[in-house]
């Protein structure tokens, strides 16, 4: 049986879904330091999963490194090629983010769909908090089981687990020091919230 | 405290699990041949065993991938964890 083209449908634009809570400025207790921590939005990006359908992951990752020059990266890793970031999820399965304005979709969806993986838009169902400062650690450290030791959490280091007991993404950057955290966009209040509070005892900012 | 080595992500809390099942219950071969005794054994019934129990376990919050966990009921130990095809068997 042939494969069913599905288009996506067109839809509205995207906002972020913090916009009622979204405070800039300093907040909590800051120090003579500064603040510790830094929060800020990632807006303007595309993301889509990919899944290798069974048995079809090799051709997968050989026609998305003959193409695109993106090698998708082992358990627990991220790797860039290009203009996209591949986050990964799971058993053959991926998260790839670009800015808005790749194509991100339709490019990859181009690639796969030949050799068996399929791409689903997510762009409208995740926030990504990017988290930054001395004490970013600490904080998450509040949230989540993982150990965020640079020993054991090294750059381009993901981890899918618990944050706040929220489902969540930990993307550790590479040579940034930060931190992006991708949450599913119905939970990003609490998320931001939970968040925040965390980060009261040092100070942060919202930028 | 139970933690269970994901065989995809590593070691995780309990927590990101969530229970699924007793695993060394096989459906019915030929379900058409099989008798509602068959169905009702296969469904609903369940030993209690005290000491290591072969189980399934969703990781909900990593990979969404179900595990096999060999867990002592009555420690909590782990005692091996696999993917759903392999064989576990207690370290010695």
């Amino acid at each position: 049986m042939a494969e069913p083209e599905i288009r996506p449908t067109a839809l509205p634009p995207r906002r972020s879904a913090l916009d009622s809570v979204w405070a800039p400025g300093l907040h909590g207790t800051v120090g003579s330091a500064g603040p510790a921590l830094t929060i800020s939005r990632r807006p303007g990006l595309s993301a889509v999963q990919l899944d290798a359908r069974r048995g079809r992951s090799a051709a997968l990752q050989t026609a998305l490194r003959d193409t695109l020059g993106l090698a998708l990266p082992e358990p627990g890793r991220a790797a860039a090629g290009g203009e996209i970031r591949a986050l990964w999820h799971g058993p053959d399965r991926w998260m790839l983010i670009a800015r808005d304005g790749a194509d991100l979709h339709d490019r990859v969806h181009a690639i796969v769909q030949p050799v068996g993986g399929v791409v689903v838009d997510q762009g409208h169902g995740r926030a990504i908090l990017r988290l930054e400062g001395p004490r970013v650690r600490e904080v998450l450290a509040k949230g989540t089981g993982i150990d965020l030791h640079p020993r054991a959490f090294a750059e381009d280091a993901v981890a899918q687990t618990a944050v706040f007991h929220l489902s969540a993404t930990i993307d550790r950057r590479r040579g940034t020091g930060c931190f992006d955290v991708h949450v599913m966009r119905g939970f990003a209040q609490t998320f931001f919230e939970s968040l925040c509070e965390a980060a009261g005892e040092f100070g942060y900012r919202v930028a | 405290m139970i933690r269970i080595h994901c065989p995809h992500c590593g070691l995780r809390d309990h927590d990101e699990f969530s229970y699924v099942g007793d695993a060394t219950k096989v459906r019915p071969a030929d379900p058409a041949a099989a008798s509602p005794e068959d169905w009702h054994r296969y469904v609903y019934l369940r030993d209690n065993p005290r000491g290591p129990h072969l189980e399934y376990w969703h990781h909900v919050y990593g990979c969404r991938a179900i595990v096999q966990v060999l867990r002592d009921t009555a420690t909590h130990a782990v005692l091996a964890t696999g993917r759903p095809s392999d064989t576990l068997e207690a370290a010695p």
